[in-house]
């Protein structure tokens, strides 16, 4: 029972949820994989707030999970509610998409299908892990949000002084809490089981939809650049500090998170716009909603993320001839600029 | 100015010492912008490159590594240049653009190569070791907490503080919450000055130190940690039973130890 609640979370909660997000401009290749990779995203987005709402006011975990769960629950309505109105279309247009596989995309299932297996049969052991997973074990055993310290089990009475403060700022803890507390499964066994092998196919699912974009369609060149990326992280293992090496062995923690979700991510937005040649309201959420996972998961994911995608939007801006992108992306940067004023505070 | 210079090559040398990767990412950039085919390419292309001359910019490298979290995390900006998809992209295009069967297999042969060469795989026994358990914790964390949390029940203290060796303390509470532990993340000598390090603390903790004997009963009671992991190949079962410990514990070359007198006044109003 546990393990399907956790397929569902991991699978067909995000698949749902996503769809509104990617509604306007989905993937013309992989539609149903976009709308799941972005339901991951929605899914850390939406829990930034209340995560640091639980975390002032404070919350119960349990409270969160009701809270959050109510957010999830209204999202999940009105995704099935689009998708009904839609016809049921990236379900309904699987089983041809699948028909339609390239022997290159199959051949690029077998090294990350591999590398899960690898996470899920296998253990990397360190010692970040004691903020990540320490403080979602330490929520889950005492049903409270950054009220002891993960570290040594502490009250904390003030939270600037105290060293998990990072925490407050990016709180991907409350999210793990929150699926430990669903599912009953432990935080350890979630970060260090359960989840990487999901993590596997979703970092590469991100480079799959980038690849679609820069070989503007064409599956079996997205199918082999998979196979390339997968082969470039394997053997990025140059230092310990490498991105190829955090998606891999890390793939639970926030920062590899970014590394392999987020980062690709914006660079895939802009890259639909450089694409679509050019960009509106849709693309402003969806950026707001890469900012504010980005800040769930790591600290300095706000600022890496808002610099990244600065970045892309002016050299964006400057390929189309086009100030409507850089408008189009300002808004989005108000989530890493109150980041940074919350960092700075504390 | 220097600092900053300074900071970017100790960043590169730290992040990148077999620099094979980067000026393949740097030479799959000049690929790029000497390509131009599409909007998409350029994008990647001039992207890659100001992420690079950011990152190799003076100024920045005094403005991220310096006056924000400090020089030890300026590494992390070199995340931003997408060097997986840049080298992987530029390979297949590389690859299937060439007009003959023979070319492509000799590309992509090149390709592999260069990888094998100029990179380090991940799969070694140094990184991933086979799981023992799905928390994918070390046995003796788990049987540590298991023995606390039973000898606790059996004396009625649900206090249980415990002190141990690093790697088990970075993994007791990833398990076990209802178990704290001595140090957080910064540390604090117990002379309230900075002579006892977070090394020297380590040493303590690990028996390496010859100050083990006066020293760690002297934790135990600043921290208020009534258990004690440590190896019986330390040799101290003598000292620690002369101070008033029991061993609960002993198995497998570990010894778990507890010390009655020790009680919480620190936190005791923690968990009301």
């Amino acid at each position: 029972m546990r393990i399907f609640l956790l397929l569902l979370f991991t699978i067909l909660l995000p698949a749902v949820i996503g769809y509104p997000v990617v509604r306007k401009h989905a993937d013309p290749v992989y539609p149903l994989l976009h709308s799941w990779v972005s339901g991951w995203i929605l899914l850390y987005a939406s829990i930034l707030l209340p995560a640091e709402a639980g975390i002032f006011l404070p919350l119960s975990l349990k409270q969160l999970v009701l809270l959050w769960g109510g957010i999830i629950g209204i999202g999940f309505v009105y995704a099935v509610l689009l998708l009904r109105k839609d016809g049921y279309r990236p379900f309904r247009d699987l089983v041809k998409r699948l028909r339609e596989t390239t022997p290159a995309e199959v051949l690029a299932m077998i090294p990350v299908l591999g590398h899960a297996a690898c996470t899920f049969f296998m253990m990397h052991a360190d010692h970040d892990d004691i903020s990540y997973v320490g403080a979602a074990t330490t929520s889950v055993d005492t049903n409270t949000l950054m009220r002891f310290d993960a570290v040594t089990g502490n009250l904390i009475t003030d939270f600037a002084k105290n060293d998990m403060n990072r925490l407050v700022t990016a709180p991907q803890f409350a999210f793990y809490a929150v699926v430990s507390k669903v599912t009953r499964i432990r935080p350890a066994q979630l970060c260090h089981t359960w989840l990487p092998p999901v993590f596997t196919v979703l970092f590469f699912a991100a480079l799959a939809l980038v690849g679609a974009r820069l070989f503007r369609n064409d599956r079996k060149k997205t199918g082999l650049f998979v196979i390339a990326a997968y082969a470039v992280s394997v053997f990025s293992y140059v230092s310990t500090q490498t991105a190829g090496t955090f998606i891999l062995i890390r793939s639970w923690q926030g920062k590899a998170q970014v590394i392999g979700l987020i980062l690709p991510m914006v660079l895939y937005l802009f890259l639909q716009i450089a694409e679509r040649k050019e960009s509106g309201a849709g693309d402003t959420v969806y950026l707001t909603l890469l900012f504010a996972a980005s800040c769930l998961l790591t600290t300095m994911g706000a600022a890496l993320t808002a610099v990244f995608a600065f970045v892309l939007a002016m050299v964006t801006a400057a390929v189309l001839r086009s100030k409507k992108v850089l408008f189009a992306a300002a808004p989005a940067f108000v989530v890493p600029a109150a980041a940074a004023v919350l960092y700075v505070l504390l | 100015m220097s600092e900053s210079i300074a900071l970017i090559r100790e960043t590169l040398h730290a992040a990148y010492p077999a620099p094979a990767l980067l000026i393949y990412a740097v030479a799959a950039i000049v690929f790029l912008l000497t390509r131009r085919k599409t909007d998409e390419e350029k994008v990647l292309g001039t992207g890659a490159l100001a992420v690079l001359l950011v990152f190799l910019f003076p100024p920045t490298a005094l403005l991220i590594g310096q006056r924000m979290r400090g020089g030890t995390v300026y590494w992390r900006f070199l995340w931003l240049l997408p060097i997986t998809v840049l080298l992987a992209y530029a390979a297949v295009t590389l690859i299937t653009e060439a007009k003959k069967r023979l070319l492509r297999i000799a590309a992509a042969a090149v390709f592999a190569a260069l990888l094998v060469f100029g990179g380090r795989a991940v799969y070694r026994s140094d990184v991933f070791e086979n799981a023992t358990s799905r928390d994918k914790l070390q046995q003796i964390t788990m049987t540590t907490a298991a023995v606390i949390n039973q000898h606790a029940a059996e004396v009625g203290n649900p206090y249980k503080r415990l002190m141990a060796p690093v790697d088990v303390r970075c993994e007791i509470r990833q398990f076990d919450a209802t178990i704290l532990s001595c140090v957080g993340r910064s540390f604090h000598g117990t002379e309230g000055d900075d002579s006892d390090s977070y090394v020297y603390f380590n040493r303590i903790i690990d028996g390496i130190s010859p100050d083990y004997k006066h020293k760690i009963r002297k934790y135990m009671k600043y921290y208020e940690s009534n258990y004690l992991l440590t190896r019986t190949s330390y040799g101290f079962a003598a000292d620690l039973e002369a101070g008033g410990m029991e061993k609960i514990y002993d198995l497998d070359g570990w010894e778990i130890w507890y010390a009655p007198k020790i009680k919480n006044t620190k936190h005791a109003d923690d968990f009301k």
